[in-house]
C-alpha cells in the first residue's frame, strides 16, 4: 500500500476469523493485543469497568504470530513487538496500529523479553528471544538487528521459556531459561551488557537439570525474592532460587496439561491449564527454616506444600487450545486480572480478588467471569458499521435474506464487482454505485435501481473468477471465466450474458484461476489455469473451447506454477517441496523430482505464478494478482526457502512491491484463511484522483517531459498503424480510467527488455488512439458516461468517508448541499497503510472505544476529539491571508463543486504527505524555508530530498503571488508540528478537511445564492488554475527526482505523467457538457476562458 | 428445480451424518496412528527422557569415499552429539599420514540432529493434548492442527535434508575447527554435517595466495560443498582451496526417520483432504 492511499473497509456481517495465538495487556492496562493463527494482530480496548471492545485489526505477517511483547519502555513508547511462525517480527505503535519497524530473520521465536537498562545501556534495550534455534538471541529494539546471543557452554538447546529476574538484593539482573530438554540456565544480564556491546562470548553461570520436559514458564517470586515456580507441561515445581533446590512438585490430575503460571504474592500463586482453567494456590510454610537444616533435600522438601484457595474455569464451548496471561497491577481502579484467549477467538477476563480465600469450609471457592468477548460481538453490536459492499444483493432474495459471496472479483477498467455466490448466481454490479449503496446515507435508495447483471449457469457455489482481460489486454473484453464447488468451469460472455462454454474438470472444488504470461503462447493464445481441490491442475484453451491437459499426479496442493516458454513445459510446485514437470502438448509428466533439485528447478525459472489459495497477506495477494499483469520483471519475487542454518522459512512468499494498484479507485476482496468469509476494502490512491481531477494544461511544462512525451506519441503513432486490425477487434469503449490502468502498471515495471518496453508503448498508443477514435461513436453511451464522472464520484464519496459528520448539523446540510455529496450511515472503518504490507484496519465500533466520546451520538464518525482541536488551530492560522486564494471561488454551483472538491483532495493529498514525511526533514523544514532557495534542482538523490524539492516548487511558485507564503508556510509548519505531537494521519486528514469544509460553506452561508457578473467568474477561475499548476508544480520536481535516482525508470515516469494530464483534461472536456446541462447558457464561455487562461498563465510559469 | 432441491437436501443429510463421523472417529484415528508413527521416529533420535535413560548408547561410523582412500573417518555419534573422531588424511603430494582426533572433554553437536529431533517432539505435544476425549467441533479446527503438525515435520525433514551453506571463513571460525587433540594446521578445514541419511565429514585443503598473485581474487559465497579454487580471506591472508575430499557414512536411523517423516506428512495431507471434501457444508453452519 502507498502512503497516498486510503482504504476503507466494508467488513460485512460477519466478523473475520481470528485464532488467538498469543496474547497481552499493555502496560498501561487500556488495551489487550491478541495475535491470531491468521496472521494478524488484533487491539482490543479495555475500560477501566473492565469491558472489551475491539478497536482495530493489524495486517502484516503471512503467517501465525507465536509471541507478543512489550518492545519499550510503554509510557514513553507505546509498542510492541510481535513474531509469526516463518520469521517475521514487526514493532507496532499500538495507539495508532502502525508498523515501526520490521524484520525477517530465519529463527523463529516462542518467547521474547524486552530487556533495557538505562544507565547502561545506550539504545532503545534489547529483544531477548528463544524459539526454535540454540541458545538465546538478543535483537535491538529499535532496529531489530542481532546484536549477538548468549550461549551455552554445556549443552545448547532449544530454550522453551524465559524470565528476567531483577533482584533487589543482589543488585544484578539475570535471564533465567530452561531448555527443551529441561535444563536450568542463568546467564547475568546487566553485568554483561559491556561485554554483550563488544561482541564478547558470554557463558551461563549455573546451569541445573531439572528432570522434567515440556516446559512452560519459569516465574520468580520478586515478593519473597527466593521461590521460584517452574511449570511443566504435566506438573509444577517450586525451586529455591538461592540453590535451585526443589522445594515442592504438583503432578497434573486427569489428563489436564499446564500451560503457565504467575506468581500472585507471597507465597501464592496461579497455574493455568491448556483447557481453560486455574488455581490459585497458597504456599505454605510448614514453619522448617532452612538454616538449622542445611544442604538436606528431604527435610526442605517439607518447607512449602500448596493448598488451593480458588479456581476458574471456562463454559463448556471449549476450543483447544487456550493462552492464557496474568496481570498483577492496574492502576486506578486497583484490579488483578486473568485472561484468556481462544483458539475460537473468544477472550475472557476474570477480575482476580486482591486477597483470594477458599470457603469457609476449606473447598476451593470459584471465582466467576468478568468479562468475555469476541470479534463477532463487535460486529452484531454495531451493526450499521458492518455494511457489506454485497448487502444490497439481499433485495433479490426472498427466503434467507442474506447472500453469502463465496468469491469475487474487481475489474478496474469497467468499474465492475463481479460476485460470485453460494447458490451459484454470480452478480456483475458498478462497484462505486454499490460501495455507496453500503454506506452513505440514502444510499439505500441506490439499492433498487442498481443496474446489474445476473449470471446463471452454475448449481453449486462459485469458487473463484478470473476476468482474462484485465491481465492480458490482448484477450476478448466481454470474457469471464468462474469455476465452482462441482467442478465446472464456464466462460461467459458478461455483455450479453450468455455461457459461452462449459467445461468439466471432474477435479474437485476449482480452487483457483491463473492465466499463462503474456509471453507463454500455445498456437498463438494464451492459456487458463484452473487448479483444483484434488491437487490437479488443467489448462484450458478458451479460443479453442477445449481442455488441454489435466495433470492429477500431485500428492499434495499445489502451491506455484511456473511456465517454460521455450519447451512448452509446465512445471509444478507442490506443498512437499516437490516439482512435478508436464508436457504441455502430449499432457505426459516429464519428470518428478524432490528435495534439492525440486528447489533448483523452482529457482531457475523466472516466469512464475505464485499461488496462495489461502491467502494470509490480503494486500500480498492482491499485489500477486495485479502482478502477473507485469510478469516480465522477476526480481521482483523471492521464493521460498532460502537455506539458512537456524530455520528453513517455508511459505515466505512475500510479494514486497505495492505498485500494483493503479486507478483511483479499487476494490480489493479479502479472503481469510479457514474460512469462507470474507470482506472488502475499498482503495482511493488520493495522488491518482488528483492528477486526474486537475484539469493540467496540455503544454508541458518540462523540457524532458515534452521530449519523452513527443517521442512516445510519435513512437505509438508508428506502432498504431501497423495494429490497426488489433484495435478492430476491441469493440467496447475503454474510458480515461483505462489508459491510466494500462500505463500504470506498464510504466512502473522496471528491468524490461527492449521487446517489451516497446509492447507497453504500442498497448498506450492503442489505447490513446482508439480513445480518441472511440469516443465518438463508441456504441454504450452509458458507460463511457460512467467512465468520465467515475474520478469525481470516487472523491465524493471519499469525502463523505473522511469528513466528521454531525459536528455541526448546519455545515452537514451545506456539504449536502454544495458539495452534493451524501452522509454516512454510519462510521467507517478506515485504514491507515504504515508501508507496503502493513496496515490496520478499524473495526466495527471503533467509534466507542475512546472513553470520552461514549456518550456522543450525534458525531458520526469524529475519528477522535482532537481532531476538533487541531481543526481550530488550523482555522484559526487560516484567516491571516487574503482568502481568495484558498478558497476558489465562482459563482455557478456546478463548476464550483468539482472544483471545491479538487482543491480539498489536493489539500488532503498535501496533508497526507506532510504527515507521513520522515521525522529528520520535517526538523529540518523550518530552517530550510528561511532561505532564499532559488535552486531547485536538489542534486543530491534520495526520497527524502523528494519531499523537500516537492515543496520548494510548491512554494516558489506561490511566490508569484504576493499574499501566499506566508500563510501558507504558517499551516505547513503547523501541519509538520502535529507531526512531532504524534498526531495521527488519519486526524490530521479529518481535521484539515474539517476546517476547510467550514472556512469554504462560511462564505455560503453569507452568500447563499452568488450570481455576480461573469468578470468574477472569470477572476475566480483565474485564481482556481493558478492553484491548480501550483499542484501540478509541485509534484514536478519529484518526478525529477525520480528521474535522477532511478536511471531505469527514466523514460517511464514522464510516460505517466503525460497520460496523467493528458486523460485528466481530455475527460474534462469531454464531460463538460454532460454533467452541467443547468448551467448550458454560461458554460461554453467559461469552458473558453478557463481554457485559454490555463494556457497563458502556464506559459507564464514557463 | 423442487426435485434438485429436495435430492440435495437428503444428500446433506447424509453429508452431514458422514462428516460427523469423520470428525468423531476417524479424525481420532488418524492422530492416533500419526503419534505411533511420530513416537517410533522419535525413539531414533533416542529422545532423553522419553524411557531410555541412562546414557545413550554410542555409534560407530565408518566414513569412506567410492573413488579414494585419501580421507578415512571414524566418528563416534552419541544421540545427537558427536562424541569422538579420528580422521586419517594421507597428504596428495608426500603421501605423509596426518591423523587427528577429537578432545576427549568435549563433544560436537550437530544441530541438525538436533532441530529435527526437537521439531519432532513439538510435533508429538502437539497431538499429545488431543486424545480421544477431545471433540472436534469444526473441520478448520482439524486443518489448523494439521497445519502446526505438517510444518514442524517439514521443518524436521527439511532441516536433515538440505545442510547450512557455509561460507569459508564461517567453517574457519566454527567451533568444530577447535574440537581436535593435536590442533589442526593452518592449511586444514574440516566440516561435518548431515544430508539426508547421511553424515557427511569435508576436509579442505588450503594454499595461502601470494599477495602479489595474478589471480582474480573472487570470495566465494556460502555453499554446501566448496569445490577446489575456492577462494577467501582469513585473517590478513587470502587461502584458496586446493583440494577438497569428503567422506560420508549413511546413519540407518536417520533413514528410518525420514520415512517416517514422509509417511506422516502424506497421513496429515490425506487427513486435510478427507475434511477438504466437506469444506462447504461446515462454512457457514457451525457443527
Amino acid at each position: 500500500m502507498r502512503s497516498s492511499l486510503q482504504a476503507v473497509a466494508l467488513w460485512g456481517r460477519k466478523a473475520p476469523p481470528h485464532s488467538i495465538t498469543a496474547i497481552m495487556i499493555t502496560d498501561d492496562q487500556q488495551m489487550i493485543v491478541t495475535g491470531s493463527q491468521e496472521g494478524q494482530l488484533c487491539l482490543w480496548n479495555l475500560s477501566s469497568e473492565l469491558k472489551i471492545s475491539a478497536k482495530e485489526l493489524l495486517f502484516g505477517h503471512s503467517a501465525s504470530v507465536t509471541c507478543l511483547a512489550r518492545a519499550r519502555d510503554f509510557s514513553k513508547q507505546p509498542f510492541i513487538v510481535s513474531a509469526a511462525e516463518n520469521g517475521e517480527m514487526c514493532v507496532w505503535n499500538v495507539t495508532n496500529g502502525q508498523c515501526v519497524e520490521k524484520a525477517t530473520l530465519p529463527y523463529r521465536h516462542t518467547a521474547i523479553c524486552y530487556y533495557h537498562c538505562a544507565f547502561r545501556m545506550i539504545g532503545e534495550g534489547w529483544l531477548l528471544c528463544c524459539g526454535e534455534y540454540q541458545d538465546v538471541l538478543i535483537i535491538d529494539a529499535k532496529s531489530l538487528v542481532i546484536i549477538h546471543t548468549f550461549i551455552s557452554s554445556q549443552s545448547p538447546d532449544w530454550i522453551n521459556c524465559m524470565c528476567i529476574v531483577h533482584s533487589m538484593r543482589i543488585q544484578e539482573d539475570s535471564l533465567l531459561v530452561v531448555s527443551v530438554a529441561g535444563e536450568l540456565k542463568v546467564w547475568d544480564l546487566s553485568s554483561s551488557i559491556n561485554s554483550i556491546q563488544e561482541k564478547q562470548d558470554v557463558y551461563e553461570k549455573e546451569s541445573k537439570f531439572l528432570n522434567s520436559l515440556n516446559c512452560r514458564t519459569i516465574r520468580f517470586c520478586t515478593y519473597t525474592e527466593r521461590l521460584l515456580l517452574v511449570v511443566f507441561s504435566k506438573c509444577w515445581k517450586v525451586y529455591d532460587y538461592c540453590d535451585f533446590s526443589l522445594l515442592w512438585t504438583e503432578v497434573s490430575g486427569n489428563g489436564q496439561f499446564f500451560a503457565g503460571g504467575e506468581v500472585l504474592a507471597a507465597h501464592r500463586i496461579i497455574i493455568w491449564t491448556e483447557d481453560g482453567h486455574s488455581y490459585i494456590y497458597q504456599l505454605l510454610n510448614s514453619g522448617l527454616s532452612k538454616s538449622i537444616y542445611p544442604a538436606d533435600g528431604r527435610v526442605l522438601k517439607e518447607t512449602i506444600y500448596p493448598h488451593l484457595l480458588c479456581s476458574t474455569s471456562v463454559q463448556e464451548n471449549k476450543s483447544l487450545p487456550f493462552v492464557m496471561g496474568y496481570m498483577n497491577e492496574r492502576k486506578e481502579p486497583f484490579y488483578k486480572v486473568l485472561f484468556s484467549g481462544e483458539v475460537s477467538g473468544r477472550i475472557t477476563l476474570w477480575h482476580i480478588p486482591d486477597v483470594p480465600v477458599s470457603k469457609f469450609d476449606g473447598s476451593p471457592k470459584e471465582i466467576p467471569i468478568t468479562t468475555t468477548w469476541t470479534l463477532q460481538d463487535n460486529f452484531d453490536k454495531h451493526h450499521t458499521m458492518s455494511q457489506s459492499i454485497t448487502d444490497y444483493f439481499s433485495g433479490f432474495r426472498d427466503e434467507n435474506g442474506i447472500v453469502v459471496v463465496t468469491s469475487s472479483e474487481y475489474v478496474p477498467s469497467l468499474d465492475k464487482l463481479i460476485c460470485g455466490c453460494e447458490d451459484g448466481t454470480i452478480f456483475i454490479t458498478q462497484a462505486l454505485n454499490a460501495a455507496k449503496a453500503g454506506l452513505l446515507e440514502g444510499g439505500s435508495l441506490l439499492k433498487g435501481s442498481l443496474p446489474q447483471k445476473i449470471l446463471k449457469g452454475h448449481h453449486h457455489s462459485v469458487t473463484s473468477l478470473l476476468y482474462p482481460h484485465g491481465l492480458s489486454s490482448k484477450l476478448d473484453q466481454s470474457w469471464l471465466v468462474s469455476g465452482d464447488q462441482d467442478s465446472w468451469v464456464i466462460l461467459w460472455d458478461i455483455f450479453t450474458e450468455e455461457i459461452l462454454h462449459k467445461f468439466f474438470l471432474q477435479a474437485g472444488l476449482v480452487t483457483s484461476l491463473l492465466m499463462s504470461p503474456e509471453n507463454f503462447k500455445l498456437r498463438s493464445h494464451q492459456v487458463i489455469c484452473c487448479v483444483c481441490s484434488d491437487h490437479s491442475v488443467a489448462l484450458l484453451h478458451l479460443e479453442r473451447r477445449r481442455c488441454l491437459l489435466s495433470a492429477r499426479k500431485h500428492l499434495f496442493p499445489v502451491k506455484m506454477i511456473k511456465w517454460h516458454p521455450i519447451e512448452n513445459f509446465l512445471i509444478v510446485g507442490c506443498a512437499d517441496d516437490s516439482v512435478y514437470i508436464w508436457e504441455i502438448e502430449t499432457g505426459t509428466l516429464e519428470r518428478h523430482e524432490t528435495g534439492e533439485r525440486a528447489r533448483i528447478i523452482l529457482n531457475c525459472c523466472d516466469d512464475s505464478q505464485l499461488l496462495k489459495p489461502e491467502s494470509v497477506l490480503p494486500v500480498a495477494s492482491e499485489t500477486h494478482k495485479h502482478k502477473s499483469v507485469e510478469q516480465r520483471s522477476p526480481s521482483s519475487y523471492q521464493f521460498g526457502p532460502i537455506p539458512c542454518p537456524g530455520l528453513q522459512v517455508e511459505s515466505s512468499c512475500k510479494v514486497a512491491d505495492a505498485k500494483s494498484f493503479s486507478g483511483p479507485f479499487n476494490v480489493l476482496p479479502v479472503k481469510t484463511k479457514w474460512s469462507n468469509i470474507g470482506f472488502h476494502i475499498l482503495l482511493f490512491d488520493l495522488e491518482n484522483l488528483v492528477e486526474l481531477l486537475l484539469p493540467t494544461p496540455i503544454c508541458d511544462v518540462d523540457t524532458s517531459n515534452s521530449f519523452y512525451g513527443s517521442e512516445i506519441l510519435r513512437r505509438a503513432k508508428s506502432t498504431v498503424e501497423k495494429k490497426t486490425l488489433t484495435l478492430k477487434r476491441n469493440k467496447t469503449a475503454c474510458g480515461p480510467l483505462s489508459v491510466e490502468a494500462q500505463a500504470k502498471p506498464v510504466s512502473e515495471s522496471p528491468a524490461q527488455g527492449e521487446n517489451t518496453m516497446t509492447l507497453s508503448e504500442e498497448n498506450d498508443g492503442i489505447k490513446r488512439q482508439k480513445k480518441i477514435k472511440s469516443s465518438k461513436k463508441m456504441h454504450p453511451k452509458q458507460s463511457r458516461k460512467v467512465n468520465a464522472n467515475l474520478p469525481i464520484d470516487t472523491a465524493k464519496l471519499l469525502l463523505s468517508c473522511l469528513l466528521p459528520w454531525g459536528v455541526d448539523k448546519e455545515l452537514d446540510n451545506l456539504c449536502i448541499e454544495h458539495l452534493n455529496i451524501l452522509k454516512l450511515q454510519g462510521p467507517v472503518s478506515l485504514g491507515l497503510a504504515s508501508n507496503e504490507d502493513h496496515f490496520s484496519l478499524m473495526l466495527p465500533g471503533w467509534d466507542l472505544c475512546n472513553a470520552e466520546m461514549k456518550k456522543d451520538y450525534s458525531k458520526v464518525n469524529l475519528f477522535s476529539r482532537k481532531v476538533l482541536d487541531l481543526s481550530n488551530k488550523y482555522t484559526s492560522t487560516l484567516p491571516n491571508q487574503a482568502g481568495m486564494p484558498r478558497r476558489p471561488e465562482s459563482n455557478s454551483d456546478s463548476l464550483q463543486e468539482p472544483n471545491t472538491i479538487v482543491y480539498l483532495l489536493s489539500k488532503l493529498f498535501l496533508v497526507n504527505k506532510l504527515v507521513n514525511m520522515p521525522l529528520e526533514l520535517a526538523c529540518g523544514f523550518d530552517s530550510s524555508f528561511t532561505m532564499e532557495s532559488v535552486h531547485n534542482k536538489m542534486k543530491s538523490p534520495g526520497s527524502d530530498i523528494l519531499n523537500i524539492s516537492s515543496f520548494y516548487g510548491y512554494l516558489r511558485n506561490g511566490k508569484s503571488e504576493s499574499h501566499l507564503p506566508e500563510a501558507d508556510v504558517s499551516l505547513l509548519k503547523l501541519i509538520s508540528c502535529w507531526k512531532d505531537q504524534s498526531v495521527q494521519v488519519t486526524e490530521a486528514i479529518q481535521a484539515v478537511l474539517l476546517a476547510e469544509v467550514q472556512q469554504h460553506m462560511k462564505t455560503l452561508r453569507k452568500t447563499p445564492v452568488n450570481n455576480e457578473p461573469v468578470s468574477v467568474a472569470e477572476n475566480g477561475d483565474y485564481e482556481m488554475t493558478q492553484t491548480l499548476p501550483k499542484m501540478e508544480w509541485a509534484k514536478e520536481p519529484e518526478l525529477q527526482c525520480i528521474t535522477d535516482t532511478l536511471p531505469l525508470r527514466t523514460p517511464v515516469s514522464p510516460v505517466k505523467h503525460d497520460s496523467n494530464s493528458n486523460s485528466a483534461n481530455f475527460q474534462d472536456t469531454e464531460d463538460m457538457p454532460d454533467r452541467c446541462v443547468l448551467e448550458e447558457s454560461e458554460n461554453p464561455g467559461e469552458r473558453r476562458h478557463h481554457l485559454w487562461i490555463a494556457k497563458v498563465c502556464s506559459c507564464k510559469l514557463c | 428445480m423442487a426435485t434438485v432441491v429436495a435430492a440435495t437436501a437428503a444428500e446433506r443429510a447424509v453429508l452431514e451424518e458422514e462428516f460427523r463421523w469423520l470428525l468423531q472417529d476417524e479424525v481420532h484415528a488418524v492422530l492416533r496412528q500419526l503419534q505411533d508413527i511420530l513416537k517410533e521416529a522419535s525413539l531414533r533420535f533416542s529422545l532423553p527422557g522419553s524411557g531410555t535413560e541412562g546414557p545413550t548408547k554410542q555409534e560407530n561410523f565408518i566414513l569412506g569415499s567410492c573413488g579414494t582412500d585419501q580421507v578415512k573417518g571414524v566418528l563416534t555419534l552419541q544421540g545427537d552429539a558427536l562424541s569422538q573422531a579420528d580422521v586419517n588424511l594421507k597428504m596428495p603430494r608426500n603421501n605423509q599420514l596426518l591423523h587427528f582426533a577429537f578432545r576427549e572433554d568435549k563433544q560436537w553437536k550437530l544441530q541438525q540432529i538436533q532441530d529435527a529431533r526437537n521439531h519432532v517432539s513439538q510435533a508429538i505435544y502437539l497431538l499429545a493434548n488431543r486424545d480421544e476425549s477431545y471433540q472436534f467441533r469444526t473441520g478448520a479446527e482439524v486443518l489448523k492442527l494439521m497445519d502446526a503438525v505438517m510444518l514442524q515435520l517439514t521443518r524436521a525433514r527439511n532441516r536433515l535434508t538440505t545442510p547450512a551453506t557455509l561460507t569459508l571463513p564461517e567453517i574457519a571460525a566454527s567451533g568444530l575447527t577447535r574440537m581436535f587433540a593435536p590442533a589442526l594446521p593452518s592449511d586444514l578445514l574440516v566440516n561435518v554435517y548431515i544430508s539426508l541419511n547421511k553424515l557427511c565429514l569435508t576436509v579442505y585443503q588450503l594454499h595461502a595466495l601470494q599477495p602479489n598473485s595474478t589471480k582474480n581474487f573472487r570470495t566465494a559465497g556460502g555453499a554446501v560443498l566448496h569445490s577446489p579454487g575456492a577462494m577467501f580471506e582469513w585473517g590478513a591472508q587470502r587461502l584458496e582451496v586446493s583440494h577438497v575430499h569428503k567422506v560420508e557414512c549413511v546413519i540407518p536411523w536417520l533413514n528410518d526417520a525420514l520415512v517416517f517423516f514422509t509417511v506422516s506428512l502424506q497421513l496429515c495431507q490425506q487427513l486435510k483432504d478427507k475434511i477438504s471434501v466437506f469444506s462447504s457444508y461446515w462454512s457457514y453452519r457451525p457443527f
